[in-house]
């Protein structure tokens, strides 16, 4: 019953969820931060500035691969101690010589006690360079990445998924379909964010509409709703779906984010499915005219895997010929009747071809 | 699963309208002459009787009317919450959903017809001639034609407009429909044909009222985007004017949709066919107010329009409107939806009985 009750108000808060414009306009400017005259601006917003940690700054990755400037004023301090988080462990960045080291090799991250999946380096800005670009070193191959989504109130028993995707040796990264939080609470994101720190992977996040009650309390935590990146060769592109449709902006970044991908091995992964596979349910978009122009123009630049959440289900189809997944088993009140509990998805992505299988939390 | 829905949603929607024609048949009204309203309940009624439908006439005296629709209400609501449950108990099942909304569409549109049924029969004086309120319905009219205009603006995209054009004709057994439109910066247009016979007559007093079987095929161009669609839209249609039940209520009408949307979309760029199958359907309460003015609510439940649902999965949209009499056979009706995006129609239309 409290079950029942619990759904059928969370039915009524989904017409709450906020207007996706802001959202998708603050975008626009996150990944770009102002410390002691030093600028940083990273390529496609993918650093976003968190709380300091022992007097340094802090940037949060939303890719494991990305690129980083750093622009200096002319009184700005030459030599800082740079930290990453939600970045793999062993990660390399490359820059020019002087900058990471005396040569333009590679240069791994130092791990940070106290910081889960943080790791540190020391950047100088050599005399008369007043701007220096880091980027992770991209190689193309396979890997395996690991996707689940829609935690909501079920983080008292996410245990059992971190255990599954601990347990996965070739995984090198988790992409979640939004649905962290139930309502949106600063108390859920800190729960959320502690649970994350028990996960060995880094995190590739994308909202769900019920981390959107309050508007920008995921953009707060994780960084940009919409983005794309290059991993191992592919193109990610998350979408901010979550009040079920995309704003004008948001159109506008995903048309480019298809454009550069064009030519490379492309995963979309969103939260509110575009449309169902069955369709009588309507746990879709709110126009079918809209999810059909979302599916005709990722179908055109050749998009290979698309990844939802929002259903608590599983369900394996194809949109205009692209591989279609609905997941939405990560802990989140269950469908019934569907043949499938707990469950996340296991990725594995050969010659930029990703092939899904799924790995049930729940026997 | 698809050949199992149509029956299902058949048998919830024949359920009411045959106890109706039943006691039609029979003779049967729940008319009770009663004394007029007290003036000093006047303003308390509206809302008590779209909160409780059926208070009304009780405060008007009439204990047995108001009594049964009282527990009608009830049942209608506990019909609506037991489709709502249904789906949350189960998750929002795929099976659960095909069976809660035409529940909750029964359920909800039922109740607030006769919400709307007894504020307006509250304050009516007495037994009023079915063909008088419902001369120009767009229901009872033999013939339609006109132009529809529509502006919706929406927050964070460039707001739409379109115009449509369509017409019909209805006769006491048969109907027949066009339309044709286009939004700009949607849809580049789309044309719809539609028949519909009537299965069952509720009265030979209100011939146009009945259990109807509709059927239409849309197709839409949306090149500018990549696509277009085909939608074969079959549904069942109730159309009741409540006068058949209570004459007192005459100026209300109910009609209540049911039915499936099988659509086939063509993706150009990889020149694939996606299938869709979602449920339609909805009602509409229409009640005339003055003798030149009508106003109607309403909820659709499909989201394949310029309007999209008003919010995430499960539901469609709401609508209200007026419609105001003008001479020469001439009906100017605007009407708000509240879906995604918000978006304000208005029509000129002709319409013959």
């Amino acid at each position: 019953m409290r079950r029942a009750w619990v759904m059928l108000l969370l039915s009524a808060a989904c017409s709450s969820v906020t207007d996706p414009e802001p959202r998708a306009q603050l975008d626009l400017v996150l990944g770009k931060a102002t410390r002691d005259g030093l600028t940083f601006r990273s390529e496609g917003g993918l650093l976003h500035a968190v709380a300091d940690f022992e007097g340094a700054p802090v940037f949060r990755a939303s890719c494991p691969e990305f690129e980083l400037t750093i622009e200096a004023a002319a009184d700005a301090r030459r030599a800082i101690r740079l930290i990453l988080r939600n970045v793999p462990p062993g990660l390399r960045l490359s820059s020019s010589a002087g900058v990471l080291g005396p040569t333009d090799a590679p240069v791994a991250g130092v791990p940070v006690d106290g910081l889960h999946l943080g790791l540190s380096w020391q950047v100088t800005l050599p005399a008369g360079v007043d701007s220096v670009t880091l980027r992770t070193v991209e190689t193309t191959r396979d890997f395996t990445f690991i996707a689940f989504g829609d935690i909501q109130r079920g983080l008292p028993r996410f245990g059992d998924v971190v255990d599954v995707i601990n347990a996965r040796p070739d995984a090198e990264f988790v992409v979640v379909m939004g649905d962290l939080t139930n309502v949106s609470t600063e108390a859920e994101f800190d729960a959320v964010e502690r649970a994350f720190e028990t996960v060995r992977l880094p995190m590739v996040l994308t909202p769900g509409n019920h981390d959107a009650y309050r508007s920008f309390a995921f953009q707060q935590r994780f960084g940009r709703a919409n983005y794309t990146c290059t991993a191992r060769g592919v193109r990610f592109t998350s979408l901010d779906s979550s009040n079920a449709g995309l704003s004008e902006t948001g159109w506008r970044l995903y048309d480019e984010a298809l454009e550069a991908g064009r030519e490379q091995p492309h995963v979309v992964f969103s939260h509110i499915p575009a449309t169902e596979s069955f369709g009588v349910r309507s746990g879709q978009w709110n126009s079918r005219v809209e999810a059909r122009r979302f599916v005709a123009s990722t179908a055109a630049a050749g998009v290979d895997l698309l990844l939802f959440g929002h259903l608590h289900t599983l369900d394996r189809y194809e949109l205009a010929g692209i591989p279609t997944v609905i997941s939405g088993g990560a802990g989140a009140i269950e469908e019934r009747l569907d043949g499938i509990d707990r469950h996340v998805l296991e990725v594995r992505v050969s010659s930029g071809v990703p092939q899904v299988d799924v790995v049930r939390v729940d026997p | 699963m698809p050949g199992v829905l149509p029956r299902v949603v058949g048998l919830l929607v024949l359920s009411l309208p045959l106890a109706v024609r039943a006691q039609a048949d029979a003779g049967v009204s729940l008319e009770v002459e009663s004394a007029p309203l007290a003036p000093g309940f006047a303003p308390l009624t509206v809302p008590l009787s779209l909160l409780a439908p059926g208070s009304g006439q009780l405060l008007r005296g009439d204990r047995s009317l108001g009594g049964a629709m009282l527990g009608t209400s009830a049942g209608l609501l506990g019909l609506a919450f037991g489709g709502a449950f249904f789906m949350a108990g189960t998750g929002a099942s795929d099976v659960s959903t095909a069976i809660g909304p035409p529940l909750g569409i029964i359920g909800l549109g039922g109740f607030i017809t006769l919400g709307l049924a007894d504020a307006v029969g509250t304050y009516s004086g007495g037994s009023e001639p079915i063909p008088s309120e419902t001369a120009w319905d767009a229901w009872n009219a033999t013939w339609r034609g006109g132009v529809t205009a529509l502006v919706a603006p929406r927050a964070g995209q460039p707001g739409s407009a379109g115009v449509t054009a369509f017409g019909s004709f209805r006769s006491s057994r048969f109907l027949a429909s066009v339309e044709a439109g286009n939004v700009a910066g949607t849809l580049d247009g789309w044309v719809v044909g539609g028949g519909g016979v009537k299965l069952l007559g509720y009265s030979a007093e209100a011939p146009r009222a009945g259990l109807w079987l509709e059927t239409s095929l849309r197709h839409e161009w949306a090149g500018r985007v990549g696509f277009d669609a085909t939608r074969w839209r079959t549904q069942v249609v109730s159309v009741l004017p409540m006068g058949l039940l209570v004459p007192r209520m005459g100026r209300v009408t109910s009609v209540l949709r049911l039915g499936l949307d099988p659509t086939w979309v063509r993706y150009r760029e990889r020149a694939a066919t996606g299938f869709e199958l979602p449920l339609s359907g909805g009602f509409e309460v229409r009640t005339g107010l003055t003798d030149w003015l009508r106003g109607h609510v309403g909820y659709e439940h499909s989201r394949d329009g310029l309007v999209g649902g008003s919010s995430i999965g499960f539901l469609g949209s709401f609508h209200a409107g007026l419609e105001v009499a003008l001479p020469g056979d001439l009906v100017w009706d605007v009407r708000v939806v509240t879906g995604t995006p918000l978006a304000f129609f208005t029509s000129i239309e002709w319409r013959r009985r």
